[in-house]
């Protein structure tokens, strides 16, 4: 049972989605209509392509090019006093790489695409 | 199926919204929960296809959040700039269009506003579970299913959430 603060909660939020502008309602549209097709048009994707069984061998790829970066980096900076101490990327890299949900989305492709999209930004400010 | 997508869709995309702040991610996500329902769960009983969906949907946003960690521990060890492309600007999201609409729908348009910022202030846990008991009707056992735990857990995240809306809503009671 609700009291009257929650009812208007509720109301106002009704209200909310009541109000969608239009482009956001066609989109919605478009995309029930895509997942509806689905339903007809699924078929299994060839095995060899599902992204989880190339899990093991991205999360390897990218710790190996994690490392490289982290070679490269250490280079451009010159750091002369090598080993002395770990630095705050040397343990940023260890956290990345002993934490699970980072590996996860370091296995999406997404996340290359957005940090394409960063890199380009960044190339971008510095001109 | 189509009845039950077309019905709920809104509310879903809403629900995600509030969790992101991202209008494209918000409709991202709800692609991929109307995806998986249709694909994996449409033989199963109707009754069961809401508590699946926002299972799926609450899940998608988890995911979201997740990777949204981890894109800004990189920012910050790359050093790139801050500046959250992804997370749009709260105020381009409320447009100054209340000037010309009469006092008591301005008085719903300021409460929707703070609302809004309220419930995104809330923890992730606490605004899902609020928005699934109130807005979606869930009960305490489809809830728990939904967000996958415990029932007392549900209780505990509603009575807070509400508690804190209460708290930062009491002008408008």
């Amino acid at each position: 049972m609700q009291d009257d603060f929650e009812q208007k909660i509720k109301a106002s939020l009704d209200e909310s989605a009541a109000n969608l502008d239009a482009d956001t309602r066609k989109r919605l549209a478009d995309i029930r209509r895509q997942a509806l097709n689905t339903q007809t048009n699924h078929a299994k994707p060839a095995r060899w392509l599902a992204l989880s069984h190339w899990l093991p061998s991205t999360s390897l790829a990218f710790g190996v090019l994690l490392a490289l970066f982290f070679v490269a980096h250490h280079q451009q900076h010159n750091r002369t006093e090598f080993g002395a101490e770990l630095g705050a990327d040397q343990v940023a890299v260890f956290e990345m790489l002993n934490n699970t949900d980072d590996l996860d989305t370091l296995s999406d492709p997404d996340f290359y695409l957005w940090a394409d999209e960063q890199l380009g930004n960044e190339s971008g400010h510095a001109v | 199926m189509h009845v039950f997508l077309a019905e709920i869709e809104t509310r879903a995309f809403r629900m995600a919204q509030l969790a992101t702040g991202n209008r494209d991610d918000a409709l991202d996500i709800v692609q991929d929960a109307m995806m998986k329902l249709v694909q994996k769960y449409s033989t199963h009983d109707q009754a069961s296809w809401k508590p699946l969906f926002y299972s799926i949907l609450e899940s998608r946003i988890l995911d979201w959040h997740r990777r949204q960690q981890v894109r800004n521990r990189f920012r910050s060890w790359l050093h790139w700039d801050t500046d959250d492309e992804d997370a749009e600007d709260a105020l381009a999201q409320h447009p100054e269009e209340t000037s010309i609409i009469p006092d008591f729908q301005l008085q719903d348009a300021q409460f929707m506003q703070n609302l809004e910022l309220a419930l995104q202030a809330l923890p992730l846990r606490q605004q899902q579970v609020f928005l699934l008991r109130i807005w979606e009707g869930l009960d305490i056992y489809q809830t728990a299913a939904a967000m996958q735990c415990s029932e007392s857990s549900v209780k505990t995240h509603y009575a807070r959430a509400l508690e804190k809306l209460r708290e930062q809503l009491e002008g408008h009671r």
